[in-house]
């Protein structure tokens, strides 16, 4: 008897964890691909795979310096946002416990892919942004679903 | 009892020697030489330069309208690469030790063309790698701060290259006059 209680408690711990596990991951319509991009602006497609791993950590990403930046998307696991970008030099960041941070050359016209993903932390998962090649970009972005701006 | 306590003083002593100072950014370059004031070559034509600021174009180049006949292009590019923490990293015992986890690099490819209507041309390639290791204490210099470094590495490798053929540019007449 008392073993099954534990059995019970057990099954009830991870099915509370699976429960705030699958609220973290994006929810919205399917990738689509945009067909029009604004005049003088570059695509910057940024993207986050669905993964198990730090599925449960989300981070807002930046563009502009820390001290004069805007929040593009809150990132989920399995999310992707279209930023329209201004040509010149574009730097994207997102920060948890540590911060991650890289500068693109911005083209008008350009298609870029950035991908990000969580790391290994101390307290809690460390966010990373790379940027990815545009076949690797245009075939992991598929499985992601379209996330809302960030609100400032 | 007495020698397992001093045994796991000593692995500790030893992983954290080991792993102290991980997080530190590693460059690949061919030693970049001084230039100095008597080998530097100010070369003088149409500059042509894509890049965003203009901090990381070469000093030795010059945009002189005058020298419609010399046409320099300096371009950069730069390639990120970042490795993933794989679901094992969470059960590593000695990550807790400092022991790195994973690996960023940054590439930049640094490329300089100099052409003459009167057929002069040459060409310079340059890569730098820029390696930073990651422990779970610290994730070290940011991409956007090893991007700077590695632009500005570059400027001044392509300036070095440049001061070592000044006879070259002297000989074709590229260098600039003491007016320009």
């Amino acid at each position: 008897m008392k073993r099954l209680n534990l059995h019970g408690l057990l099954s009830l711990v991870i099915a509370a964890f699976m429960a705030i596990l699958s609220g973290c991951s994006a929810t919205g319509p399917i990738y689509q691909e945009v067909d029009s991009v604004p005049d003088g602006k570059a695509l910057v497609y940024i993207y986050r795979p669905g993964k198990f791993m730090g599925g449960g950590v989300v981070f807002d990403v930046h563009a502009g310096n820390v001290e004069d930046d805007m929040a593009i998307v809150e990132l989920r696991s399995g999310g992707y946002y279209p930023y329209f970008a201004q040509p010149g030099e574009l730097q994207l960041w997102a920060k948890t416990e540590s911060m991650t941070s890289l500068t693109l050359d911005i083209n008008a016209g350009d298609r870029r892919y950035i991908k990000g993903t969580v790391g290994v932390g101390f307290l809690v998962g460390r966010p990373k942004l790379t940027e990815v090649d545009e076949q690797t970009g245009a075939r992991e972005i598929k499985e992601c679903v379209l996330l809302t701006p960030a609100e400032d | 009892m007495e020698l397992i306590h001093r045994m796991r003083v000593l692995w500790i002593l030893i992983s954290l020697i080991t792993f102290y100072g991980c997080t530190s950014t590693r460059i690949s370059i061919d030693p970049v030489g001084e230039v100095s004031e008597s080998n530097k070559s100010i070369l003088c034509g149409v500059v042509i330069y894509e890049g965003h600021k203009s901090e990381y174009l070469p000093l030795s180049l010059r945009d002189s309208p005058n020298r419609r006949n010399v046409k320099i292009k300096y371009q950069y590019e730069v390639k990120y690469g970042v490795e993933d923490d794989t679901a094992l990293d969470l059960f590593n015992p000695l990550l807790i030790m400092g022991m790195p986890k994973s690996e960023d690099n940054v590439v930049i490819l640094g490329r300089l063309e100099i052409k003459t209507d009167s057929g002069f041309a040459k060409t310079y390639e340059e890569v730098i790698v820029l390696s930073k290791s990651k422990t779970i204490f610290s994730e070290g210099e940011t991409l956007t701060d090893i991007r700077r470094k590695g632009l500005i590495l570059m400027r001044d490798k392509i300036d070095f290259v440049l001061s070592q053929d000044r006879h070259l540019y002297a000989n074709h007449g590229i260098l600039c006059d003491r007016e320009e």
